[in-house]
This record gives structure tokens, sequence and C-alpha cells, in this order.
């Protein structure tokens, strides 16, 4: 259903056009811009622009606004699991400015009096987003599984905010660091392609869900040089056992979180500790790596995107990248993007001392 | 010849079903490689023996709560949860996972205590109705309505992208990571459960005939009850709590077994335990085994529970 969802998903309109209309208000004329963004159901939405208030009910979108230095304009919504420690790093205030609301209640959202709602395409039937439509409320629906998705949402979020140049700045910087990857796994031949399989805690004991088919995880360790193990799942999260791990037995294994209470490094802990994965090549070898995690995982597509792919091409092929530090790049973009020192932001993971 | 005797074909075909499920998984092996090869020893012993024991542990308890309710509320179709002690235990679990997603431990241990929280609620509720047994089976809907409400709630408010799925994944069911650190902690009052009511066996049938005649051949039949409840109660709980809500099981082991060893329950008791366990293990081996991911086990004993029991029904008709 995703991937239909993503074939039928229009391009985005470039350059939306803007409509600017003259209002009379006493004496003075105020000039309002309208943008037209088209979602990834197809939907057009005209939205107030700039936008000064937005609601969020998908949890990779407020990452993306602050990637964006926007981050202010957000009046409710949480990331990904709620916890945010990577925002709370950059903005101390955010979560008391932004309202968590975790159901879209109409009049809540309605009162909130927002230009624009973020919302995932996958709820776009569901719930009150009919209602809130009806009620002249903006309703953008955007889907993140695949990068170029990723790269849409980017270039929606410059129209939204009105800043389209910064948005193609980073699209260029994505395409260039994918592309400096890409050339150097190039040369690896299939057979020297270590099998990776990429876990993700399921918040249940002993229990990890492993990305199938389209999602980004596969992507992301196709593009580092490695072969996934998981791809030929259908798409979505699987939940696998230990069993199915052992038919695989994978090279490496790769571990995930999204919370700082029980981040990508503790579930590394767990699989060790565990009786069940001990006889696993992997397991056995010592090739469990943790995902770096500093409140965003690096394996979700947002603006830890760059990082991610680096660290994930170099924990695959340490050899191909000695001359690569991931701490300097990870400070720089900190400062770059986030305007944050790398001493503020608390930051787990293997292989990025 | 003893195989050919009636009373030992559930204990020989579970003794079967639990054989055969050692050896089947995702991962294949040759058989005669479990003490040679680490890998196959690791996986029969570490992942397969504790997940059976605990899903046959969690069979037998399920199939004796519902025989002994059953017997209780003189009610052919009592399962469980007739007292509310699984919406109890799965909220329990639910809670801790909304607001301490990060601790396994604290969740089971919070779907466990929940469980038996709830079955108490009932009863309390129902002394207060003064009308025995129908006033047991209110207040206890009352309580399962009750909580399966305020789970309705947990799920409104959870975190979408996370907690929801462990949520729903748990109201499912599964015994997936089980290893045997889980099974020590669950295992004591699965044990305490099951022991206390193949030991009751006797009881059921004096019960049966009503609470005078009881009464006359000496029997506390209120105090065997609550006996009875309390020990159904703590075998079903502790089953929630190690893998989740598993529907249908305890309804429909003790009509199966009813089919072989008729409704005596000094056979039917020891036989809807082995039923329960061979079910269970029947259904959790497709559950690991059909699909790389795991399905959740109440989707399984769904699929097979509902129809054998409409099946039953139809052909023996509810008395």
């Amino acid at each position: 259903m995703r991937t239909y969802l993503v074939l039928f998903s229009i391009l985005l309109v470039f350059l939306a056009g803007c409509i600017s209309t003259e209002s009379k208000v006493g004496d003075t004329t105020t000039a309002v811009n309208m943008v037209s963004v088209t979602d990834f159901t197809g939907e057009t939405s005209t939205i107030n622009s700039p936008v000064e208030r937005v609601v969020s009910n998908y949890g990779l979108i407020p990452p993306i606004i602050y990637l964006f230095g926007e981050g202010d304009k957000i009046v409710a919504g949480r990331g990904v699991m709620g916890a945010d420690e990577f925002i709370d790093a950059v903005d101390p205030e955010f979560k008391t400015r932004s309202k968590d609301i975790k159901s879209d209640n109409v009049e809540e959202i309605k009162s909130l009096n927002p230009d624009v709602i973020f919302a995932p395409s996958w709820g776009s039937q569901q719930g009150q987003y009919p209602q809130l439509k009806s009620l002249g409320v903006p309703v953008v629906f955007i889907d993140i599984e695949t990068s170029s998705n990723y790269y849409k949402t980017i270039e929606m979020m410059g129209e939204v905010f009105q800043k389209e140049a910064y948005a193609q700045e980073l699209i260029d910087y994505y395409n260039q660091s994918t592309n400096d990857v890409l050339k150097r796994t190039a040369s690896i031949s299939e057979n020297e392609k270590p099998r990776v399989l990429f876990l993700v805690y399921d918040q249940k004991k002993n229990s990890y869900w492993t990305p199938g088919g389209e999602f980004y995880q596969n992507n992301l360790i196709t593009m580092a040089g490695g072969k996934t193990v998981s791809s030929d799942l259908p798409t979505g999260k699987a939940q696998i056992n230990v069993e199915q791990a052992a038919s695989w037995n994978p090279d490496i294994i790769i571990t995930s979180a999204h919370t700082m209470e029980y981040p990508s490094t503790k579930v590394k802990e767990d699989i060790l500790n565990d009786d069940g994965w001990k006889e696993i090549n992997a397991v056995k070898n010592g090739n469990v790596y943790a995902m770096p995690f500093d409140g965003e995982s690096w394996d979700t597509l947002g603006p830890k995107y760059v990082l991610g792919l680096y660290w994930t091409a170099k924990t695959l092929h340490p050899d191909m990248y000695t001359d690569f530090d991931i701490l300097k790049l990870t400070s720089s973009e900190y400062e770059r993007f986030f305007n944050v020192s790398i001493d503020e932001v608390t930051l787990v993971g293997d292989n990025i001392e | 010849m003893i195989i050919l005797n009636k009373n030992y074909v559930f204990p020989f075909l579970f003794a079967g079903v639990f054989l055969f499920s050692l050896f089947v998984g995702r991962y294949m092996f040759d058989p005669s490689l479990i003490f040679t090869n680490s890998l196959a020893n690791n996986i029969f012993f570490d992942i397969r023996l504790p997940r059976a024991i605990a899903v046959s542990l969690a069979g037998a308890s399920l199939a004796l709560a519902g025989v002994s309710f059953q017997n209780i509320f003189k009610n052919y179709l009592a399962g469980p949860n007739i007292l509310g002690v699984t919406s109890g235990s799965a909220f329990g679990a639910s809670i801790a996972i909304l607001f301490f997603a990060y601790n396994p431990y604290l969740v089971q241990f919070s779907a466990f205590i929940f469980g038996v929280i709830a079955v108490y609620i009932a009863y309390k509720l129902s002394s207060l109705l003064k009308s025995g047994i129908v006033g047991l089976i209110l207040s206890g809907m009352a309580i399962s309505a009750f909580f399966s409400a305020m789970i309705g709630l947990i799920k409104y408010v959870a975190d979408p992208y996370e907690k929801l799925p462990t949520i729903v994944f748990w109201l499912l069911g599964s015994f997936v990571g089980l290893r045997w650190v889980d099974l020590g902690i669950s295992v004591i009052p699965m044990l305490i459960g099951i022991i206390g009511l193949v030991m009751l066996k006797w009881v059921f049938n004096i019960l049966a005939t009503g609470d005078e005649n009881a009464k006359s051949l000496g029997v506390d039949s209120k105090k065997l009850k609550n006996i009875t409840i309390f020990l159904a109660t703590l075998a079903a709980s502790a089953s929630t709590s190690l893998a989740g809500m598993i529907q249908w099981v305890g309804v429909v082991s003790p009509h199966i077994a009813r089919l072989l060893v008729g409704v005596d329950n000094r056979k039917l008791v020891p036989a809807s335990a082995f039923v329960g366990a061979t079910l269970l293990l029947l259904c959790d081996t497709l559950a690991r085994t059909l699909t790389p991911s795991e399905i959740p086990i109440s989707i399984i004993t769904s699929f097979i529970g509902a129809p054998i029991l409409i099946i039953i029904l139809s052909k023996r008709g509810v008395k």
C-alpha cells in the first residue's frame, strides 16, 4: 500500500505559484502570500506564507523543521518517540512551547490556529484529518520512508518556509556526500561485501524488528557497501526471532533504538549478553555495532542523513575510511545546521571516537 | 497395551508434539547435529527448549483456568477472562509500556499484578451484589469491560510510532525472545496454579452436584470455589504476563478434552491441561515458523480455535 502511495504521489510543484491578494483593512494594505503545496497523497493545499504556526503529527517532521532553523514556529508536536533529546539540546524551550498533542482532536488543533498541519500519509484517510480539511485548516500528508521522499520533503519545507535556496543547498550537500560514499564503495566486489543485519529494539525484551524491502535502512546498508540480509522481506517492520537471524547468519549486526532511556548501545549489550545470539557469526566475531544516537538515531531519514551514511560506510569498511574523522564532521554539522556545540549534545554509539 | 487406553492419548500426543516442535523452526538443522554443532546446539537448548516449556505451561494454565471457570460458573463458554484476569493483565502491561517501556521485567510484573487485581476487584464487587455466581459473572464482565476501555484509552494516547505497535503486539500475544531467565520468574505461579487445580479435580465433581449436596458431603463449597478462582487467576495471569493475551485456547481445550474423556472432572481436568499445552505448542510452532517475521500468537489460535469450538458445539449441541 505504501509503495502504491509512493508510486502515485505526484512530484512536487517546483516553484509554487505565489498569488497575491490585496485586502483592505482600514487604511492599510496588507499583502498575504499564498503558497500551494502538493503533498504525498497528490492533494494540493494552499498555505499562508511565510508560515508562523505549525502543528506536526508526524515524528520525523520536527527535526526537519529545526534543520531549517524554524523550530520556534512549531506550536504542537513531538519527534519520534516523543523523547526529543537532540531538539532539547538545540532548543530547551521546545517542550514548553510546543503542545504535546497525542491525538488529533479537531477542536484542540483548530484552536491552535495553525497555518499548516503535517501528518503522516498513512493516516490520511483516518481520524480527524478529513474534518480538519473541511474546517479550512491545510493538512499536508508526508511519507518519509525512502531517500527520494526525504529529498522531496526538504524541497517542500523550502517552499513552506520560503527558504528554497537553503533547501537546494541541503540537497546538493546530500547528493555530494552520497556520491562520495558511492564512489568509494563502487570498487568493492560483491563477495567482499559483508552481509549485514539491521536490528531495531522493539520495546519488548529480546525482541527486535528488522527493515523489510524498501525501508530506508536497507538502502543505507546497500549504499555503504554492504548486503542487507532482510531486503527480501515485505516492506515495513518485521519482527524477527533469533532463528531467523541464525538462518541468515550475518557477518555484521547494527543495532538501533530511539531514546536515550534505551539507546542502541544498550541494545548491543542485550544481544551480546543473550545466550540465544552467541553462536551467530556477527556476535561470535565481535562485529556488533551500535548506531550512533544523539537524541535522534542516525539511521532515520532526517537531519543526520549524511552522518549516518558515512558512519555506516566506515563501520562496514574501516580500511577505506582511515582518513575520515566522523566526530569532526558531526561537530561541524551541529554548528552549521543547528548552531549547537558538540559538547552540549549527548552522543552514544560505536566507532565515533 | 497402554497406548490404546484413551486416558493416555493426550499425554502421548503432547509428548509427540513437544518433541516435534523442538525440531521445527526458521533455522533448519539435521537433528543429529544437536550435540556436535554449536549453533544447532544453541538454537535447540537456549531458544527452542525454554520457549516450548513456556508455551506448554501457558497452554496448560489457560486450559485449566478455562475448565475451572466452566465448572464453577456452569457455563461451557466461560474462558479464563470471565473474571477479567487477562484484560487486567493486558492493561497492566500496556500501562507499564506507556510509562516505563524500557524495563521489560516491570512490564511483566505489572501485567501479573493487574491480572490478580482485576479478579480481586470483580470478587469484591460481587460480594456487594450478594447474588452469588450470577453476581460474580456480572462483576467480571464489568471489570473486563472497564479494563478493556482503559486499554483503549492507553492506545489512544500512546506514541503511534513505537509504543502503539508494541502494545498491539502485546494484546495479540507472542512468545518471541523467551529465554530460560524469563521462565524462571513466571514458572512458579504457573506451576502452583497447574498443580493446585489438577489436585482439586475431584472437587469439581462434588461442586457440580450443588452447594447443598456438597455441604452434606462435608465440603465447604464456598471456600473451594475461592481457592479455585485464586489458583486459576494465578496461572492465567502469569501466562498472560509472559506472552500477552492468548485467545481461545482456554475456552476450546476443555471442549476437545470432553470429546474424548467425557465430563468426569477426574479425567477431564488433567486431559484439558494436556490439550491446552498441545494446542498452544502447535500454534506457537506455526507462529514462529510460517514466515520470516513472528506472527502474533492470537492470530493463529483464533484461526484454529474458533472453528474447532463451532464444530464441537454444533456436533454436540450446547448443553
